[in-house]
């Protein structure tokens, strides 16, 4: 296939217990600006099961073109499933674009995908930008944070990793109009592993928080940390930490913000004892 | 060929299988050698980093993956091989993982395999896994500290056509059966068993790694680093997938991010009327 007979812009539409991750609706959003500079379509692909009104949802987001995995065994996250069957479908559509979250789940997928179709997979970008000749160039973090690469694709499909909590949704409009294509599977029985069970992580969902009270080295020691907790309670938020003191133990890891914990982007950020380094 | 509906290209030969189960397991830590991300300089005119600036390490992750490596050595036996590709200097961060506690030490070292993308580097490192043949786990670091993309362990699982399990926070189980582990995904903790062989990606959560002693350390000064090229790997692989070559994306422009000047604003007056100021401040933010 030559680069021209790609087209359209995909994305892949994230799902835990039947809901759409938030992360796929921000995907929509960029994806359909790309889409729109490039001029083609905007689709995406979601597997999972007996999802109903939620599908409609992401048509309501921006998406053209649902393909559907309707599947029992697609039902929850397996990395070689999820793989098989969305290569199949990239083979089939041939888009120019493929996004993902870069989430857990889409930063553990996503490399399997991309080495399926002998494509390039940049991590984690921040921004995306369509330059004269209509490739992307992406942007994204390296050295922790120190530095902005900026990157091309000679492959196709492009394919990307977009950070969480970065990209604008579109508003949602429950009058657009899309089409919703449903799949036939292909089912893997013995895909290698096996979830034996789930368990939320905690209460904390750092990434999602308004609100973050977050500690530093200047806390003298971990009980400082109820001082935080109890101004958090108070107005709603979380507690957040800084790296050394998760890698100390004072706190699990699921509080750490910045590069290497989870990516927040709160409306209000109290830093207690934190000196604004770089990493934090 | 296709065998339990994972794509086994070649695979199936060279993985421990049924009869081969009470053999120790064999496992493959991979392991990169990075800048101290600490101390290292960026030219902010040139964009470009000053490696010279900085000592090099064992990648911190990568660390947790051998310590995670030596536990199951400890309980099941068998035997750990470390595989690396980089520079020659790279020599130092395996002889490093054989001090704690590593039995083997590969280095993939060449000029044809630089200026690799993950596409690339894991091509690479799937390539000397195929001709080392048998394992049963291989175990990497979530991510580097310098790269940051997290991506090459899952490449190396596909280029290999093995189940992997990312995030791996805990290996509950390891027996001749196989692996339980416990991995995060967003908010949800899996508990996910690996049937017989495959890899895993692993956090900080992992494990604390271990210091080597003195003794084991004077041992690996001593100790054979395996030192291989193209030419080591070419049998049976592409030489045009390695390095610049086989990687479809390029870095073109480095710029370092602006920081965004702190604007401090003070709140005067008694405290309770700086604190109304001040709260009536965070609830406008708060409203947006």
């Amino acid at each position: 296939m030559t680069m021209g007979e790609y087209k359209g812009v995909m994305t892949f539409a994230e799902q835990e217990d039947g809901k759409i991750h938030p992360v796929s609706y921000e995907l929509l959003g960029k994806g359909g600006d790309i889409a729109d500079k490039l001029g083609v379509k905007l689709s995406c692909v979601l597997l999972g099961f007996q999802m109903k009104n939620e599908v409609n949802e992401l048509i309501y987001h921006g998406a053209d073109k649902i393909f559907f995995h309707d599947h029992p065994s697609l039902k929850e996250f397996d990395t070689i499933r999820y793989k098989q069957n969305i290569v199949n479908l990239v083979k089939e559509e041939n888009p120019e674009i493929f996004l993902l979250g870069a989430t857990h789940l889409g930063r553990s997928l996503g490399p399997r995908i991309a080495v399926a179709l002998k494509t390039g997979l940049t991590a984690d970008c921040i921004d995306l930008k369509v330059d004269e000749e209509g490739n992307l160039i992406q942007i994204r973090p390296a050295f922790s944070g120190n530095i902005l690469a900026h990157i091309k694709t000679k492959t196709r499909p492009q394919m990307y990793t977009v950070r969480y909590k970065l990209m604008e949704k579109r508003e949602r409009d429950p009058t657009r109009k899309g089409e919703i294509i449903m799949k036939d599977s292909e089912v893997i029985e013995n895909s290698g592993t096996k979830n034996l069970k789930k368990e939320k992580a905690g209460e904390v969902n750092i990434t999602g928080a308004d609100i973050i009270v977050s500690g530093g080295r200047g806390l003298k020691k971990p009980d400082d940390f109820k001082i935080l907790r109890e101004l958090a309670d108070i107005l709603g938020g979380v507690v957040g930490s800084s790296r050394p003191l998760v890698d100390e133990g004072w706190i699990g890891r699921e509080h750490q913000v910045g590069f290497s914990g989870n990516t927040v982007k709160p409306k209000l950020y109290f830093a207690c004892g934190i000196s604004g380094a770089p990493q934090t | 060929m296709k065998q339990n509906g994972i794509e086994l290209e070649g695979i199936a030969m060279i993985h421990n299988s049924g009869e081969a189960a009470n053999e120790r397991p064999k496992i493959i830590v991979l392991l990169k050698q990075v800048p101290d991300i600490e101390e290292v300089k960026f030219d902010t005119e040139k964009g470009t980093l000053d490696r010279s600036s900085a000592k090099a390490e064992p990648n911190p992750f990568d660390l947790n993956a051998l310590e995670a490596g030596v536990q199951i050595k400890e309980k099941l036996g068998g035997t750990i091989t470390v595989v690396s590709m980089g520079p020659p200097q790279a020599e130092s961060a395996l002889r490093d993982a054989l001090a704690r506690g590593a039995d083997r030490a590969i280095l993939l070292t060449d000029k044809k395999f630089g200026g690799a993308d993950t596409l690339a580097t894991s091509y690479t490192l799937a390539s000397a896994i195929k001709k080392l043949g048998n394992f049963d786990l291989i175990i990497c670091g979530e991510k580097t500290v310098d790269g940051d993309t997290g991506q090459v362990g899952p490449e190396v699982a596909e280029h290999l056509g093995i189940p992997h399990v990312a995030y791996v926070s805990e290996i509950k189980k390891c027996d001749k059966e196989g692996f339980v582990t416990v991995s995060q995904m967003g908010e949800y903790r899996y508990l996910t068993e690996l049937k017989s062989f495959g890899l895993i990606t692993v956090t900080k959560d992992i494990n604390e790694p271990r210091l080597p002693s003195l003794r084991d350390k004077l041992k690996a000064r001593k100790s054979e680093i395996e030192i291989w090229s193209v030419d080591d790997l070419t049998n049976g692989a592409d030489r045009n997938k390695f390095g610049i070559m086989g990687s479809p994306t390029s870095v073109y422009k480095i710029t370092i991010p602006s920081v965004e000047g702190r604007r401090g604003k003070i709140f005067r007056g008694t405290p309770d009327e700086a604190t109304k100021k001040f709260v009536e401040e965070l609830e406008k933010i708060l409203k947006v």
